[in-house]
C-alpha cells in the first residue's frame, strides 16, 4: 500500500486504534502480497441443543464483518432434553442431517477449506460425523461445550483435518459431566479436556455458553480461524483443580443409583441367607 | 540459548510449525554469536518459507510481541545507510538531519525500511 | 495521449482477435503511430523493419514519415501489422515483473478454454471470446484481453488489464510570501498491466512501470485480484529470485559475454552494506576491485547475500537489443526500465529462469 507521503501514512495507521494492530498493519505495509485474496474459506457453525442459538448469528456477523470468511449455520432443530438423554432414537437422525449438510457445502464448494465450530451437542454431532464420514477433509475445528468422550480417537481424524482441534472448556461447565453420567455415549472433555497432542484445550472461567459472546470469538477464534494462531487462554496456567467434593458430584451418576439397590438387593437375597446358612449349619 | 517462549511460539502457530522453526534457529544462531543481527522481511521470507506472506506478518509480529526479534523502522539515507532507527512508523518526523550527507531530508515511505533484529 | 484521443480508436481490428475497425483510415493510423510512440521506443519498431528487410534508420520523426506511413500507404506493410506491434509493445518491458509458480497440473486446468470462455460470459466480458479491446482508457482497471499462445497445445494464456493512472508532471516552481510552492499538473495515461501463465507451471504478472515509486506491491495486490476468478491467487507460492542474484553474480567474470553489471549490493547478517557501482554506466563490475570487495563480503560472512543488482543483458545473436534489468524490490521481483520487443524479453526472463534453478 503506497502513500503520497509519510503524513497521509502515518494518518492512516492512527486511525487503527488498536495498538495491536495498529503494530500488524505497520508490518503487513512492507512484506509484499500479505493481503493476497486467500483460498475461499467457509466456516460452518454448530449449536448445542434446546437453543436459538443466537450465538451462532453472532459469530456469523463477525466474521463476515472483519473478515473475507463465508460463515454457514447449520442446525438440527431444537432438541429437547429427553431426547437429548435417550441414546437410541433420537440421535441419529440429527446426524444424519448434518452430515448431509456438511456433504452438501462441500459439493457447492469443492475448492474451498471449511471449518467449524460447535457447542455442546453439536460437538458430539461432528465427532460421530468425523468417525463414519472419512470422505469428510475439514481445515480447523474449535469445540465449545464439548460432550464428546475424552478419550476420543483423534488419530484416526488426523488425516482429514489440517490442524490442531482447539477444545475451549470451561471451568464451571457442568453441562458435560452431567451428560457424561445421566446419560449414554456422551464425555465430558468439555470440562476436562482431551489431553491429546492433536489437540489444544484452553481452559476459560466460563458456564457451558460463556464463550458465545461476541469478545471472547473475537479475541480467540477469530485468530484461529482466520490464521491458525492459538492464542493462549491466561486462565489455562492459573487455574486450580477440582476438589474431591467437585469431582465427587461430577462423576456421581445413574450408574450409582442402580447400585444401592441391587447392593440392597444382592445383601438381603443372597448373601444374609448364606451368612444365615453357614452360621446355622 | 533456550526461552519458554520459543515454545509458545510454536504452540500458537501450529501449521506453521516448520517456518517457526526455522525461525527459532535463526534467533537461537543468532544469539549465539556476538553482533547485532537484522534481517529485511524478504530475507526472513526466503529462509523460513512460510505458507505465505499474511502468516509470516503474524509469526513475525507475535515473535516481536514475545520479545524473540526487535522490531525497528529504518530511515536510508541517499546513500544507502540507516540515519535512523524507530519503534514506530508514527515516531518518524516528517524531516530528518541525513548524517551521511551532511544535510535535513524529507522522509517518505520510499525511506523507511522495516528491519528485525535479533539481540545477543 | 489524452483519453479523447485514444477513444476515437474504438475497437482495432488484429487478425482473428479484433473487432472491425472504423472507416478513416488516415485518423487510425495517426492514432496507431501516436500510441505505438508512447508505447515503446524506437528500437522495438526499427527491429520489425529491420526483421521485414526494410529500411528502419532514422529519428521518432523520421521512422513516421519517411518509413512507416509511406510504406503504410504502398502496403508494404500493413495497419494489423502495426496494431500487432503495439499490442506486443505494450505488453514487454517498462515493467516490473512478478513470478510465481504452481503445479503443472493446475495450469493446465486454469488455462482450460471453455472454462475461461465460460468465466467470461459469467463476468459479463463475453466480447473479448470475440477479440481484444484495443485502446480503451477504462474508468476502473479493466481485463481487455484473455488470449492464448498455442502450438499443438495451448503453451500458455494471456489476461491483460488496461488502467488509467494519473501522471504527475512538475510545471513550474514559485516562491512567494515567505513559501515555495511547486505546481504540478496531473495528466490521465494507460496502463497495461499483463498476466501470462505458462502450461509448465508459472506465472508472471507484469505490471507497467509508474513514475514515482518502486513499489508495487499494491499493484500486485489489487491485479491479483481481479484476474482470481481465472487464477486463483492460492493456486500459487512466490518464486524467490535469490538464487538467480547469486548465481549470476558469482559467475559474472565467466558470463561476461552474457551480462555486464554496473551495481551490485549486498547486505550482511549485521546489515551493513556494500554497494558497487561503476563510474560510467558502459563499465562493468567484472574485474574490478569494486566487485571483488563484494565478494570478499559474500565469502567472509556466510549469511551475507546479494539483494539488489542493476546489470545489463548483453546484444547478441539471440538478443537483437541490449536489456536492462533490475534484480531487485520484492524476492520474486525483477524489472526491466525500459520498453523491448517480446522476443527480447523472453530471451531475458529464460535466462533469469535458468540462473535461478
Amino acid at each position: 500500500m503506497q502513500f503520497n507521503s509519510l503524513h497521509e501514512l502515518q494518518v492512516h495507521l492512527q486511525s487503527i486504534r488498536d495498538p495491536a494492530e495498529r503494530r500488524i498493519a505497520e508490518v503487513a505495509l512492507f512484506l509484499t502480497a500479505a493481503a493476497l485474496p486467500q483460498r475461499k474459506h467457509i466456516v460452518v457453525l454448530l449449536h448445542g441443543m434446546n437453543t436459538n442459538a443466537e450465538w451462532q448469528e453472532a459469530l456469523a456477523d463477525t466474521i463476515r464483518n472483519s473478515t473475507n470468511i463465508e460463515p454457514i449455520v447449520v442446525g438440527y432443530g431444537n432438541f429437547h432434553p429427553v431426547k437429548f438423554f435417550l441414546p437410541v432414537f433420537f440421535r441419529p437422525g440429527r446426524i444424519k442431517k448434518v452430515m448431509e449438510d456438511l456433504r452438501g457445502i462441500r459439493k457447492r464448494h469443492p475448492d474451498a477449506d471449511i471449518s467449524v465450530v460447535a457447542h455442546s451437542f453439536g460437538t458430539y454431532v461432528l465427532s460421530k460425523i468425523l468417525t463414519t464420514a472419512m470422505d469428510l477433509k475439514l481445515h480447523r475445528i474449535l469445540l465449545c461445550g464439548a460432550i464428546v468422550d475424552s478419550d476420543y480417537d483423534w488419530s484416526t481424524v488426523e488425516p482429514r483435518i489440517s490442524s490442531p482441534v482447539i477444545n475451549d472448556i470451561g471451568r464451571w461447565d457442568y453441562y458435560p459431566s452431567l451428560a457424561k453420567s445421566w446419560s449414554w455415549g456422551y464425555g465430558d472433555s468439555g470440562c476436562i479436556g482431551f489431553q491429546n497432542s492433536l489437540v489444544r484445550d484452553r481452559h476459560f472461567e466460563y458456564g457451558h455458553s460463556d464463550f458465545l459472546n461476541v469478545k471472547h470469538m473475537r479475541e480467540y477464534w477469530l485468530p484461529y480461524l482466520l490464521d491458525g494462531r492459538v492464542v493462549a487462554s491466561p486462565y489455562t496456567v492459573i487455574r486450580e483443580a477440582m476438589g474431591l467434593k467437585e469431582r465427587a458430584i461430577r462423576a456421581f451418576s445413574w450408574f450409582y443409583l442402580l447400585l444401592i439397590p441391587t447392593g440392597w438387593a444382592l445383601v438381603h437375597w443372597v448373601i444374609a441367607p448364606a451368612c444365615r446358612f453357614i452360621l446355622s449349619a | 540459548m533456550y526461552s519458554p517462549k520459543f515454545d509458545t511460539l510454536i504452540d500458537e502457530f501450529p501449521e506453521e510449525s516448520a517456518a517457526v522453526s526455522r525461525l527459532l534457529e535463526l534467533v537461537r544462531d543468532g544469539e549465539s554469536r556476538p553482533g547485532r543481527k537484522e534481517y529485511l522481511p524478504n530475507r526472513l521470507y526466503d529462509v523460513l518459507q512460510p505458507s505465505n506472506y499474511r502468516v509470516l506478518v503474524q509469526i513475525l509480529s507475535s515473535a516481536a510481541e514475545k520479545g524473540l526479534l526487535k522490531r525497528s523502522f529504518r530511515v536510508l539515507s541517499s546513500t544507502g545507510g540507516g540515519i535512523g532507527d524507530f519503534d514506530s512508523i508514527l515516531d518518524i518526523p516528517l524531516e530528518i538531519y541525513d548524517s551521511r550527507i551532511g544535510r535535513s531530508v524529507e522522509v517518505s515511505q520510499q525511506e523507511i525500511e522495516l528491519i528485525f533484529v535479533i539481540k545477543q | 495521449m489524452s483519453f479523447n484521443i485514444v477513444n476515437i480508436i474504438g475497437h482495432i481490428r488484429r487478425p482473428l482477435k479484433t473487432r472491425p475497425m472504423p472507416d478513416d483510415r488516415e485518423n487510425q493510423t495517426l492514432i496507431v503511430l501516436d500510441l505505438l510512440q508512447e508505447a515503446t521506443s524506437k528500437e522495438v519498431v526499427q527491429d520489425f523493419l529491420r526483421k521485414k528487410g526494410l529500411h528502419f534508420s532514422g529519428t521518432w520523426p523520421e521512422l513516421r514519415e519517411k518509413r512507416l506511413i509511406p510504406y503504410l500507404n504502398d502496403y508494404t506493410i500493413s495497419l494489423d501489422e502495426l496494431v500487432n506491434l503495439l499490442s506486443s509493445a505494450e505488453e514487454n518491458g517498462d515493467q516490473h515483473i512478478f513470478l510465481f509458480h504452481c503445479r503443472p497440473g493446475d495450469a493446465v486446468a486454469m488455462m482450460d478454454r471453455a472454462d475461461t470462455q465460460a468465466t467470461l460470459r459469467a463476468g459479463g466480458l463475453e466480447h473479448l471470446i470475440e477479440g481484444a479491446d484495443m485502446g480503451r482508457m477504462p474508468a476502473t482497471p479493466t481485463i481487455v484481453d484473455v488470449r492464448w499462445d498455442s502450438a499443438d497445445v495451448d503453451l500458455a494464456m494471456v489476461i491483460k488489464v488496461a488502467e488509467v493512472r494519473t501522471k504527475r508532471t512538475l510545471e513550474r516552481e514559485r516562491s512567494m510570501h515567505g513559501k515555495h510552492v511547486k505546481i504540478y499538473s496531473d495528466k490521465q495515461v494507460r496502463a497495461v498491466n499483463v498476466a501470462k501463465l505458462h502450461r509448465a507451471g508459472f506465472l508472471e504478472l507484469r505490471i507497467q512501470s509508474r513514475d514515482n515509486t518502486t513499489k508495487y506491491d499494491g499493484d500486485v495486490v489489487h491485479f491479483m485480484r481481479l484476474i482470481n476468478q481465472f487464477f486463483p491467487t492460492t493456486r500459487f507460492g512466490e518464486t524467490s529470485l535469490s538464487k538467480a542474484k547469486d548465481t549470476m553474480w558469482a559467475r559474472r567474470d565467466e558470463l561476461r559475454d552474457l551480462i555486464r553489471y554496473t551495481d551490485a549490493s549486498v547486505i550482511d547478517e549485521q546489515g551493513n552494506r556494500i554497494r558497487a557501482a561503476t563510474g560510467s554506466d558502459t563499465s562493468n563490475l567484472s574485474d574490478s576491485a569494486a566487485g571483488k570487495s563484494v565478494d570478499y563480503m559474500l565469502q567472509e560472512d556466510a549469511n551475507a547475500y546479494c539483494s539488489d543488482s542493476n546489470l545489463w543483458f548483453l546484444k547478441s545473436d539471440e538478443l537483437a537489443n541490449p536489456v536492462h534489468v533490475l534484480l531487485n524490490g520484492a524476492s520474486n521481483e525483477f524489472a526491466i526500465p525500459r520498453k523491448c520487443s517480446a522476443a527480447d524479453y523472453d530471451y531475458v526472463l529464460t535466462q533469469i529462469r535458468h540462473f535461478n534453478r
